[in-house]
Formats: structure tokens, C-alpha cells, sequence
């Protein structure tokens, strides 16, 4: 395969769809929490089309070869802040839902965790049937 | 000997061979010493690769360098641009909505407005209905609002009122972008301008001028659409217990003269004319508008439609209030479906403000039918008005020693009196007796509240001229235009109204086109200017 970049190149695309991602990721989820914090001021649209146009370059970039580790217990206190953070904004979002608001975003923090889990423990014992 | 067959040393070398090949064989199969030599090759390959990667790391081109430091800085430069715009600056939004204009669907319901038209190539639509609809955007942290209209009038009573939702019922705060009424007293009258507030002194003898020198005078008639401070009078009274028994329906509101203990007791009867409860929620304010306390009378069961003229269930509520200091108190009924049939309260000063819907009539309960009296008082020329809304209230109601016809539905029967005391008496009753000024249902219970009498603005060019000294309107006066269109621009503070998912919602009210007769009087609607204007952190109020 041809790669559109190489080398510096490559990881200057990669440094910059990664940076640019996240922060559209952090914008939407400021939109979403609080209406119109963003869309205000920035079309987070034009955000999107630049990501999605770097994302693309990034793909058809050469790439350093990934070398699986194993899970860590930051990675287990990571995903366990996600989880929070993730039940905190659906709580957040449907607290006009009462009772069922609880439930629901605890059900969704539950599931963020342990799905989390699973893809990460997955990773690990696929690197493990393989070196078998 | 020596080529003799020699088994031992046969042997020997048997087993020496068979040793050798097995040490070979044993070294051969030994895979340590195999995969050491490869991987130490590994190792050396791979500390290799590390190293060519960290030089080659360590060795990226200045100008990647700088791109990468540049890129980190603009992203962190949007987050930092997102959090000024939020937090720190002061901004200004900008909406035009063109009405008419192609694919544009700013007002609802569609129903209650035309078609895009387009004259002159000014694209409008015409308001066909009383009240149209449309958001406005509110961004978070804004302070206040400017909405302008450009518009055509074509009618000579026509007011175009702009409502702002201010409550989360359906509730609106109201401006008047444009008044025929007060256009014509303008041409007459210079006012005298107050920010945007426009003084109209009606009666050219009086002498003040301004906002100040009118709320510090007394005696006189003053209609507003803003509150005006007003002095209470200081009068004789007693603390006897006063029954009105005349039935009244739907809501008033009644100024009491009382100190120390107020107790009310109100019995309440619902009509159940119309769908829903019938709940009477009976406030008590002081003179300066301060809520002391309320209370509220229930239902009578029945929540849908059901006229029973037989039905002689009543409910019952009292209130009460302590520690009251000596003045004026407002008494404010609820409007309901249905009739107040008596008040009791230990005062003998209470009026009705305004209006009072007399209904001692079997129209609304059988047992009900007998005269009502009422008692007023003026200190200038001012109207008496009487209007029903059934034949049934078809009646002569005296004046005094005159007499007021009243042989049509809705539309008022007017009594023009001069300064002095007036007792007025309803046969019938079924009939809503309208005044600037203040009603009680016996002579001893009349008493004058403040100082000046100030009542509600009306868009009615004959009652402001008759009935009114000054008229006091939050207004700025619209601009027209060569080709007859008209800008009005109306400001409103945002901190008052009800803002749901950052949106506004607004309303147009043309209330003559709520009345069939003057349903083809449409006004033609160009654009709507809408500035919202949100402080900075430093001029925060």
C-alpha cells in the first residue's frame, strides 16, 4: 500500500486528528450537556468536516507498529471514571425522567464499565491465544 | 593376533561411536544453545531498531517541530475562544428573520397567516389571527432583547401588542409595538418622553409634566401600561363585620381599609359552564403590591360541563391575616367559573376596583334574581359603562335619578356622569359595570384608596379622552416610512422571562383580528430584527 504520508509526516497527521478529535469529542459533550455553550459560537459542524478530512489523511498514513501491553490498573481506574462521568451526564440529561432517571444512568454506568472491561480483557486473552 | 578378531576393542569403538553420535545428536536436538544465538540476534536487532528509532525520534525536522507545537496551540486556542465567548466577553446576536422570503417558516401556526406575497419586491406575509407565534434564540447569560418589526397598518383602531412568555403556563408579558390610538393623541398632544416611557397630559389645564411631579399629586385619572408609584389615603373606618350577599362572577379585585387582624370568609358557587376545576384563590397584598398571604377555596367535584340551575352546593374558604398596620390592602379574587355569593370581612371600608360582573340573576342559579346596588364616586367627568353578555341581561339600570338602556350583547351602553356621588341599581343584574374608578355595594363601605386613581390602559381613543387626565405608556413611538411601512422596535429584559431550551417564545396579538367584523383588516409583515445583547463578565449586573 501506498501511503499518502510517511515518516515525520505520518505522525505530524496522526498528532493532529488525534488532538482535534478529543477536542471535538470535549466540545459535543459540552453542547450536549449544556445547550448552545458551543453551537453559539462555532458551527461544530465545520469542527466535524475537519476532523473527519484529517481522519481520513491520518488512515492513509503510515503508522509505527502497535505493540500490545497488558491491561494496567490505571487502565481499570480510567475506564471506572468513565463510567461515572458517563452516568453523571445521562442523570444529568434525563433528571426530568424522576425515579427512572436514576436507573437509567446507573444501568448505563454499569454497562460503560463493564463493556469497557470486556473490549480491554478481550484484547489481552486474543494476544494470549495467539502466543499459544 | 594383530588381524585377529579383537570383540573389546570392537566394541570399544561400537560404543565410542554410538557415544558420539548421541552426544552429536544431543547437541543437535539442544534447542537453548539454538535459540540463545538467535535470540541474542533478536536483541541486538531489535536494540538496534530502538536505537535508529530513538535517533530518528530524536532527530524529527525543526519545522514538524514547530507545526506540532502550532497545531497543540490552535486547538488549545478554539477550547480558550469557546470559554471567552461563554464567560468573559460581552456579545451581541444578531437574528433577521424575512418574512415571505423563500422556504421561511419563522411564524406559526401557518393557518394564522397568509401566504408569502411579495409587492414591490418586499416579500411579507399578512397576520390573519389574533396571535402568531415565533422563537427567538436566547444564548446563555443574555440580559436583554430588542425586537423591531417592520409593518403596515391599515386600520384605523389597529394595536400590534408583542408578547414575551414570562411564565411556564401560557402567560405573556405584553408591549405595544404600535397603537392607532396613541398615534392620533400623538398628533394632538405632544408627550412628554421618559427613556421610553411617553407622558400624555389629556386634560391641557393640568400642570405637571413628569413621571415624579404626576406620582406626588393627587385627584387625578391616570390610565398606564407600567406600575406607578401611588400614595394611600389615610381615612376613618371601623372594624365592623361588613356581608356583601350580592352575587358577583369570576374574579375582582377589592381594596380594603383595615389594621391589626383581617378575617375574610368568601362562600363561592361553581357555574360549571365550561370544561375543568373551578378553583377561587383568594391573594391579599399590601398597598405597595406585597403579597401577605393567600388562600384557596376547592372545587365543587363536578370538572366537566354540567348547568344545573338547581344545584345549591356552595364552598366555603376563609383568610386571615395578623399584625397588620393601618392602610390600604388589595384583595384579589381569581377569575373562575363561577359565582361569589357572599364576603364577609370585619372592615367596613371595601371596594371593587374597576369592574364588578353583577350576578344576582336566575340566569345562573334560580334562587338567585334579586336588584343590586351599587354605590361610586367621581371627582371629574367620567363614564359609567354596562355591558351584557345574554338577552337575559337585557335591562333599564338607574343612575340616579336617570336612567341606561342596555337592548344589545356585548357591545357597552355608556353613562356619562359629572363630579359627584352616584348609586346605581340593576333589576336584572347579569350585567358588567365598568368605571375608572372604584365600586362598593353600600355607601358606607366607599372609601377612596390612594391618592390618584390609576387604571389600565385602554386602546380606546373616546374613553382616553373622556375618562382620563394622563395616560403614562411604556412606548417608542414607531417610525413610518414613505411607503407607508412602519418600524416599531420594543426592548425587553430577559431576566423576566421564561427561557426553555435557550428559546423565547413570542407572540404577535392584534386583537382586532380576533373579532369577526374586522377579520379582512391583515397586517402585512416584512421582517422581524431581533438583537440579543449578552454582558460581559465585568458588566454583569
Amino acid at each position: 500500500m501506498k501511503y499518502l504520508f510517511k515518516s515525520h509526516n505520518a505522525h505530524l497527521v496522526s498528532h493532529l486528528f488525534q488532538n482535534l478529535l478529543i477536542v471535538y469529542l470535549i466540545l459535543l459533550l459540552l453542547e450536549q450537556v449544556v445547550s448552545g455553550f458551543v453551537s453559539q459560537y462555532l458551527n461544530l459542524n465545520y469542527l466535524l468536516i475537519i476532523v473527519i478530512v484529517v481522519g481520513v489523511l491520518d488512515v492513509f498514513s503510515e503508522h509505527p507498529i502497535q505493540v500490545q501491553q497488558k491491561p494496567k490498573t490505571k487502565d481499570y481506574i480510567f475506564i471506572f471514571i468513565l463510567g461515572v462521568l458517563g452516568f453523571a451526564i445521562i442523570k444529568f440529561k434525563t433528571s426530568a425522567l424522576g425515579w427512572l432517571s436514576w436507573l437509567i444512568s446507573i444501568i448505563a454506568g454499569i454497562l460503560i464499565i463493564l463493556l469497557s472491561i470486556l473490549v480491554l480483557e478481550e484484547d489481552e486473552n486474543e494476544e494470549k491465544y495467539k502466543n499459544s | 593376533m594383530s588381524d585377529k578378531f579383537r570383540y573389546s576393542k570392537y566394541y570399544r569403538k561400537k560404543i565410542a561411536e554410538k557415544e558420539a553420535l548421541e552426544k552429536e545428536k544431543q547437541v543437535k536436538e539442544l534447542p537453548v544453545l539454538h535459540s540463545d544465538k538467535e535470540i541474542l540476534d533478536k536483541i541486538k536487532k531489535e536494540i538496534k531498531e530502538d536505537y535508529t528509532n530513538t535517533i530518528d525520534f530524536l532527530a524529527i525536522p525543526t519545522h514538524i517541530k514547530i507545526l506540532k507545537i502550532l497545531f497543540t496551540i490552535a486547538i488549545f486556542l478554539i477550547v480558550l475562544f469557546i470559554l471567552y465567548k461563554n464567560f468573559i466577553s460581552a456579545e451581541q446576536f444578531n437574528y433577521f428573520y424575512d418574512i415571505g422570503s423563500k422556504g421561511e417558516s419563522y411564524l406559526s401556526p401557518s393557518y394564522r397567516v397568509s401566504e408569502a406575497a411579495n409587492f414591490e419586491e418586499i416579500t411579507y406575509r399578512n397576520l390573519t389571527s389574533g396571535l402568531v407565534y415565533f422563537n427567538v434564540p436566547i444564548p446563555r447569560g443574555a440580559e436583554k432583547i430588542n425586537v423591531s418589526v417592520r409593518f403596515k397598518d391599515n386600520f384605523s383602531e389597529s394595536l400590534l401588542i408583542l408578547g414575551a412568555k414570562d411564565q411556564e403556563d401560557w402567560h405573556y408579558q405584553w408591549h405595544t409595538f404600535f397603537s392607532k390610538v396613541l398615534e392620533n393623541i400623538s398628533s394632538e398632544i405632544k408627550p412628554n418622553s421618559e427613556s421610553n416611557i411617553q407622558i400624555y397630559k389629556i386634560d391641557s389645564e393640568l400642570k405637571n409634566e413628569n413621571l415624579i411631579e404626576i406620582e406626588n399629586s393627587s385627584g387625578l385619572i391616570i390610565a398606564s401600561s407600567i406600575p406607578i408609584n401611588n400614595t394611600s389615603n389615610k381615612i376613618n373606618f371601623s372594624k365592623e363585620e361588613t356581608q356583601i350577599n350580592n352575587a358577583i362572577r369570576g374574579g375582582h379585585t377589592f381594596y380594603v381599609y383595615t389594621s391589626g387582624e383581617l378575617e375574610l370568609n368568601v362562600e363561592k358557587q361553581d357555574l360549571n359552564w365550561y370544561n375543568g376545576s373551578d378553583e377561587l384563590t383568594i391573594s391579599l397584598y399590601d398597598a405597595n403590591g406585597v403579597k401577605i398571604t393567600n388562600t384557596t377555596i376547592s372545587d365543587d367535584g363536578i370538572k366537566t360541563v354540567k348547568q344545573d340551575k338547581k344545584i345549591i352546593d356552595t364552598q366555603a374558604g376563609e383568610l386571615f391575616a395578623e399584625n397588620l398596620s393601618e392602610g390600604v390592602y388589595k384583595l384579589v379574587f381569581s377569575d373562575f367559573d363561577g359565582i361569589i355569593r357572599k364576603v364577609d370581612i370585619n372592615t367596613n371600608r371595601i371596594v371593587v376596583a374597576g369592574q364588578v360582573y353583577l350576578a344576582n340573576s336566575n340566569i345562573f342559579f334560580e334562587d338567585l334574581g334579586s336588584p343590586t346596588a351599587l354605590y361610586t364616586a367621581f371627582g371629574r367627568n367620567a363614564s359609567i359603562s354596562f355591558k351584557t353578555w345574554h338577552n337575559q341581561g337585557f335591562q333599564t339600570i338607574a343612575v340616579n335619578n336617570q336612567k341606561v338602556k342596555i337592548s344589545e350583547r356585548i357591545n357597552e351602553s355608556v353613562f356619562n356622569a359629572l363630579p359627584g356621588n352616584y348609586s346605581i341599581k340593576a333589576e336584572k343584574n347579569d350585567v358588567i359595570v365598568s368605571t375608572p374608578g372604584y365600586f362598593a355595594f353600600s355607601r358606607e363601605n366607599y372609601f377612596e384608596p390612594f391618592a390618584n386613581r390609576i387604571i389600565p390602559f385602554k386602546n380606546n381613543y373616546d374613553w382616553l379622552n373622556s375618562d382620563v387626565d394622563y395616560i403614562i405608556v411604556e412606548y417608542n413611538p414607531p417610525v413610518s416610512e414613505n411607503n407607508s411601512w412602519i418600524t416599531g422596535e420594543v426592548s425587553l429584559n430577559l431576566n423576566q422571562l421564561y427561557i426553555k431550551d435557550n428559546k423565547l417564545s413570542m407572540v404577535f396579538n392584534t386583537p382586532h383580528l380576533a373579532k369577526e367584523q374586522y377579520k379582512n383588516y391583515t397586517i402585512p409583515l416584512d421582517w422581524i430584527n431581533i438583537t440579543v445583547y449578552k454582558p460581559g463578565l465585568y458588566l454583569k449586573k
